[in-house]
């Protein structure tokens, strides 16, 4: 007899789910037991005769009644004046049942009548569910009164939260519920579907009435509720009806933050229900549809918004340009895939930088332009916002020195996903593309171990270096400290002096062999930095992707840092940029602005939280600062509480031991002094502009409009403390007023995330922050 | 080239309605047999394809780029399915009985040339029908994912939101339930 162990195992064997070891233990049993092939041809006949229960077609009456379905709940959803609308035909079935059982006086049909009630409700709304007053308590007697009355003053928390007018209902508002509501979805493009609720009566027939629907929210509620008192594995759907059941009418829980809130809200103040229950996870606790979160690891550092500082105690604001984009493009992942990103993943200045702006080429020889713009603050109108651009000189290409390119590439296990492998391989060929005969191209790879796989091939001899690049495969682990050594010993091998020197380094930024303390990395870069050899790092993949990491590695390794999530990015970065991305004109370009305090009372520095530095580094020609690439425009935002504003809550004492400083009050309102270092040398030089009051405009425009939309937009997605009025409507409409140059419709698409992000976004004002 | 579920997943959350019909007339057949089989019901089976896709249509599917949307469409169901197969208990306390409603869910194909070939072929259908109505929920979820949808273990556990070893039982046991009940009973069909 087989034991049932070895059927398990046969079972599995035929649905080819087993590991190698397995696969050869039951082929082996197979060949020598002809029990165990009999048992696996009885598997194989079963598996032969099922389908002879054949699929069925969904009937067309059927797929237009779903349809119908779809359209009115979602109309129902979309419409902000709904409630109005749902608390009237409530009343109205509410008349309608009485007028048929109450006079009857039979208690089993007024429980009827209760019934038939909420069913119409969930009828309406779905997530929606009203309680009559003389519902039987019977279905609620599982949960035990203290905690019943506890879930209802929870759910009236999170009523106040969602919904607080709604519970306002009023009458006057139909006529405009109507007009709402008539403005259709067309959702089947082939017919429009008439609302049962816009009929001029607003009667609900009572032989519409779904007994099934009625019964079966209760009945759901009932089982799960007592499953999730006796500890019983329940459902989320289950978890989210009991709650929606608890909750009264005015609240509507749909986006998954609302779910969240709610599954956090109930853990924090009744967390003995969860643990009778036996649930500790308080995320998505609540929320009826499968989020498929817990895979994700991704990690991010915490960023603190920077604060305002006044001009008289702090007139020196100092710090180091910022070229990178890889938050922009995360963020962008995040949105187009309607999830909201995490704030830490938010860097503003990386969101701004992300566009290229239009400013004035460089002139004399220098190696980048400097334009300053001022006007009113667009999301507080006390406020005022400085604007610095940059933008380098475009060398033309015949001048540009020959590159010695040094790819490194993780090839490591965690890279064999469909976002990563070969959307890197597409990457690199596109670049590829672009390369001169001078060019010179190594490839190193690494996973467990590091390996040179294309020994310096020049720029003419394309198809070598695409072969070795459609050779790799990804497998194994990950030692990037080993690969990363590997990569700077060629380069500097290779070196080519006055030529543009650089590892090209491609990873999702997970390192699990060897050196992999993002410290340790930190130092290991650091020290080839002083060799000339730069660095740019191209990120991959997400659900583990290592944000943090990357960043700081980028930052302190001469380097730039871009997140590739598709290939119209990687063209983006590896075609159209290309030459800002591999051929730096400048390195340690610091800024540092002198504020007048007789203009500017405080100011604050929009983003570069991690870019900050002290005020003396700023002549300090050791301190690292970030490098400015071929045609690089670089912008930066100082919103600016000018001299005379009262701020609230802002105010200090006058100091009783210092005298006032004196200060000279001119008509300058601040000078931007920028230092700078050619590529190949080791001291800076200096250059100033002073920007004047009769410089400033009553509102951004152009290119400045444009950079402080997505700098509003950036708050908003940070929920920052300084967003002032700034909404996502009005972020929309001035970068629609603004779009001006879209050449490679990268301004649509930001048009189209500020979209996404109104609406999921947990609400507008932001209330909703549960952590 | 035919879009993907994911890229047309982000066309209609750029707005494009179009793009969430195309999805529903790929995968509405998916939902509406996955949900049939469980439930044996064609009109529960509507029902809760409907509330898979409105739940769809509210953009309530947060792919973090891993989960597929067949699959989230397949969880959905399973939940909406359960609920269901519960309350249905309760309703034959409560209201009626549902004798009979359910007695014939799956049409037959009858356009079969040889009588005799039909009614065998009939007959079988009748008693598979039978015996998944007769396995435990469980197992008979795992089953249909496997043998119907054609999905493997590693998703089955992902909509079943169970282990890899449980399914594996799971099928195992549903696999011996239908080889003794319905295996023996099957009557022999001439060569198709």
């Amino acid at each position: 007899m087989l034991s049932e162990e070895q059927k398990i195992l046969i079972s599995a064997y035929y649905d080819n789910a087993l590991s190698e070891t397995e696969r050869a233990q039951v082929e082996n049993l197979l060949a020598k037991d002809p029990q165990c092939r009999a048992y696996l041809d009885e598997i194989k006949k079963l598996s032969s005769v099922l389908p002879s229960l054949q699929e069925q077609a969904l009937s067309p009456d059927a797929e237009i009644k779903i349809r119908k379905t779809i359209y009115k709940e979602s109309s129902m959803n979309t419409s902000k004046l709904k409630y109005p609308a749902m608390v009237l035909a409530t009343l109205v079935v509410c008349v309608l049942v009485f007028q048929n059982y109450a006079h009857r006086a039979l208690q089993s049909r007024v429980r009827d009548a209760g019934q038939y009630m909420t069913s119409q409700t969930t009828a309406l709304g779905q997530t929606k569910q009203y309680e009559p007053y003389y519902q039987p308590s019977a279905s609620f007697n599982i949960f035990g009164k203290g905690v019943q009355g506890k879930m209802k003053s929870s759910s009236h928390d999170i009523a106040d939260q969602y919904s607080p007018n709604s519970t306002t209902a009023s009458r006057a508002n139909l006529g405009q519920q109507t007009t709402e509501t008539s403005q259709v979805i067309s959702l089947a493009n082939t017919k429009q579907y008439e609302p049962y609720y816009q009929q001029s009566s607003y009667n609900v027939q009572k032989d519409s009435v779904d007994k099934k629907m009625m019964d079966e929210g209760l009945v759901a509620m009932d089982s799960a509720a007592s499953r999730l008192k006796s500890g019983y594995q329940t459902t989320n759907y289950e978890r989210a009806q009991i709650l929606g059941r608890e909750v009264d009418g005015s609240v509507t829980l749909q986006t998954t933050d609302q779910f969240v809130a709610a599954g956090a809200l109930v853990k924090k103040n009744y967390p003995q229900v969860l643990a009778t229950a036996g649930i500790s996870e308080p995320m998505y606790l609540f929320h009826p549809y499968p989020v498929f979160k817990n895979e994700n690891t991704e990690e991010y550092k915490s960023i603190n918004d920077n604060q305002f500082l006044t001009a008289l105690e702090n007139p020196l604001s100092t710090f180091s340009i910022d070229v990178d984009t890889a938050s922009y493009s995360n963020v962008r992942r995040f949105l187009l895939n309607n999830q909201m990103p995490p704030a830490d993943a938010v860097r503003v200045e990386e969101m701004v930088n992300y566009f290229s702006y239009n400013y004035p080429n460089p002139k004399n020889n220098e190696p980048f332009s400097i334009t300053t713009n001022m006007a009113v603050c667009p999301w507080n109108n006390q406020h005022q916002l400085l604007h610095i651009g940059l933008k380098g000189r475009t060398p033309d290409a015949a001048q540009l020195s020959p590159s010695n390119l040094v790819f490194l590439i993780d090839v490591s296990g965690s890279m064999d996903e469909p976002d990563k492998m070969p959307l890197l391989k597409d990457s690199f060929k596109m670049m590829i593309n672009q390369l001169r005969p001078q060019d010179k191209v190594s490839i190193v790879v690494y996973a467990g171990n590091a390996g040179l796989v294309l020994p310096p091939t020049y720029g003419d001899h394309k198809e070598q270096i695409i072969a070795a690049i459609d050779a790799m495969q990804a497998g194994g682990s990950t030692a990037g400290g080993a690969g990363m050594q590997f990569a700077y010993q060629i380069a500097k091998e290779q070196f080519i002096s006055g030529g543009n020197n650089r590892v090209v380094w491609a990873t999702d930024g997970d390192f699990n062999v060897g050196t992999s303390d993002t410290s340790e990395l930190v130092r290991l870069v650091e020290g080839h930095r002083q060799e000339g050899v730069f660095l740019t790092l191209l990120g991959f993949g997400q659900g583990n992707y290592k944000d943090g990491r990357m960043q700081q590695i980028a930052d302190k390794g001469n380097g730039n840092y871009y997140y590739i999530d598709n290939l119209k990015e990687a063209r983006k970065v590896l075609v159209n940029e290309l030459g800002s991305v591999l051929f730096t004109i400048a390195k340690d370009v610091k800024i540092q602005i002198e504020f007048n305090p007789s203009a500017v009372q405080s100011y604050r520095l929009i983003g570069y939280e991690k870019r900050l530095l002290a005020k003396e580094d700023f002549n300090n020609d050791k301190k690292d600062a970030g490098e400015i690439g071929a045609g690089h425009t670089v912008t930066a935002l100082y919103e600016i509480v000018p001299a005379g504003v009262q701020e609230e809550g802002n105010s200090v004492d006058p100091l009783k031991y210092q005298k006032a400083k004196s200060v000279n009050v001119s008509d300058e309102v601040m000078t931007v002094k920028l230092r700078y270092k050619q590529p190949n040398e080791n001291t800076s030089k200096l250059i100033t502009r002073t920007i004047k009051k009769s410089q400033i405009t009553n509102e951004p425009t152009g290119d400045f409009a444009w950079a402080s939309s997505v700098a509003e937009f950036g708050m908003l997605l940070r929920n920052s403390e300084f967003k002032g009025s700034a909404t996502y409507d009005h972020v929309l409409r001035t970068a629609r007023a603004n779009i001006n140059d879209d050449r490679f419709g990268l301004k649509i698409e930001f048009i189209t995330m500020v979209e996404n992000a109104e609406n999921i976004a947990p609400s507008q004002n932001g209330q909703m922050q549960f952590k | 080239m035919e879009q993907t579920d994911e890229e047309l997943w982000r066309a209609y959350n750029g707005g494009d309605q179009k793009a969430f019909d195309t999805l529903f007339n790929r995968h509405k057949g998916y939902v509406f047999n996955f949900s049939l089989r469980l439930l044996n019901s064609r009109a529960d089976a509507e029902d809760v394809t409907s509330e898979v896709f409105l739940a769809l249509f509210n953009k309530r599917f947060t792919a973090d780029g891993r989960a597929k949307l067949t699959t989230w469409l397949l969880t959905v169901a399973r939940n909406a399915c359960i609920s269901r197969l519960r309350s249905v208990k309760h309703t034959v306390s409560l209201w009626f009985s549902k004798d009979g409603e359910d007695a014939q869910e799956w049409d037959i194909p009858d356009s079969v040339p040889q009588p005799r070939e039909a009614a065998v072929n009939k007959e079988n259908v009748r008693l598979i029908a039978q015996a998944l109505k007769v396995l435990p929920p469980e197992q008979k979820e795992a089953l249909v994912l496997r043998e119907y949808m054609g999905k493997d273990y590693a998703e089955i556990s992902q909509i079943l939101d169970c282990s890899l070893e449980k399914v594996k039982v799971l099928i195992f046991r549903a696999r011996e339930g239908l080889r003794k009940e319905l295996l023996p009973r099957l009557k022999e069909q001439g060569p198709c």
